[in-house]
């Protein structure tokens, strides 16, 4: 009888030794994390040379996306450069992450002038657009709103957009949300844990 | 643009400053502006101290590489970033404002030049007192 009592407390002190270590291993971010993970929906949007980018077949690396526009002056070219030196920091690893910036404001916002727009940041920056449907039909899967602000020209209108940046790690999950502002080697630290 | 000229172009912003009569107890900290390509919008950040006695309202501003410029601030509201214009900023004495990437900033629209790093440009701050305040911005990428 002792021993069996023995035995068991040695179960409970091993199990729990277990999820301790479990629980320590588990990396933590800095960026929102969402649990469960879902499947990052579709990113069916043209890249400069006219070809669909295939979100899908990115898997085996971290992709990054971020939903702006090409009049915008202030987040959007921010969050573009605190990416370039999360890329710097990421050094070699960097080979394994995709840096996506959608166009939301299809009026303006063609693929080629989405992706000079990101690419002038860091070359190795994509930048996807689309006809209206086309973008509307995209925000609408990742349940992103958009709107044209009040006020301005037809040419110089300012586009409200998301401002956090959106994680998807090697499986193709949406893993995180990582808000607006997080420094660069925050921003790098939840990649290379993703990696 | 080679050294020799942008040191001049900084020069000549220093020299205009003085000729204006450029408010010393308002003289901005740290200007920069974001590189463009032609046409496009970009954004110029600087601080502006009030060491006056009184508030200080800055009113309006114009850039030359620009065909306009406005004060705008970006709001943060449920992860959705809206851009806000503003017709004044108003400094309480002692107080400073800052124009910072992701909140205040002069928004400007349609630049006229490709602006690269390194390049300078003046933005010019008319205040409430009726004064420019002249700001050299270095260009950054």
């Amino acid at each position: 009888m002792r021993s069996r009592v023995r035995w068991r407390a040695a179960s409970l002190v091993c199990a729990s030794a277990c999820v301790v270590a479990l629980v320590a291993c588990r990396p933590t971010f800095h960026g929102v994390v969402l649990e469960p993970p879902g499947p990052a929906p579709p990113l069916a949007l043209a890249d400069s040379t006219g070809a669909t980018f295939d979100l899908a077949a990115q898997r085996g690396k971290v992709v990054l996306v971020f939903f702006g526009y090409t009049h915008c002056p202030d987040v959007c070219p921010t969050t573009l450069a605190d990416w370039r030196k999360a890329k710097a920091l990421l050094g070699a690893d960097a080979r394994d992450v995709r840096w996506i910036f959608v166009g939301v404001d299809a009026e303006r916002d063609t693929p080629l002038a989405t992706h000079r727009y990101a690419a002038r940041i860091d070359p190795a920056f994509t930048g996807l657009g689309g006809t209206p449907a086309a973008v509307q039909a995209t925000l609408a899967q990742w349940k992103i709103g958009v709107f044209r602000d009040a006020g301005g020209s037809d040419a110089a209108y300012t586009v409200s957009h998301p401002s956090a940046v959106y994680v998807i790690d090697r499986e193709g999950r949406h893993r995180l949300l990582q808000r607006s502002g997080l420094p660069p080697a925050e921003v790098a630290e939840d990649i290379r844990n993703l990696l | 643009m080679d050294q020799s000229s942008r040191v001049a172009r900084v020069s000549l912003a220093a020299i205009l400053a003085v000729a204006c009569g450029t408010a010393q107890d308002a003289a901005p900290a740290g200007p920069w502006m974001r590189a463009g390509e032609v046409g496009a919008m970009t954004a110029a950040y600087f601080t502006v101290p009030n060491a006056g006695p009184d508030t200080l309202r800055l009113v309006a501003v114009e850039v030359d590489a620009a065909e306009r410029a406005s004060f705008h601030e970006t709001r943060d509201s449920a992860g959705t970033a809206r851009m806000v214009p503003r017709d004044t900023i108003a400094i309480a004495p002692g107080d400073s404002a800052v124009l910072a990437p992701r909140g205040l900033h002069v928004m400007v629209h349609g630049l006229r030049v490709k602006l690269v790093a390194g390049d300078t440009v003046v933005v010019r701050v008319l205040s409430s007192r009726r004064d420019t305040i002249l700001v050299s911005t270095l260009v950054h990428e």
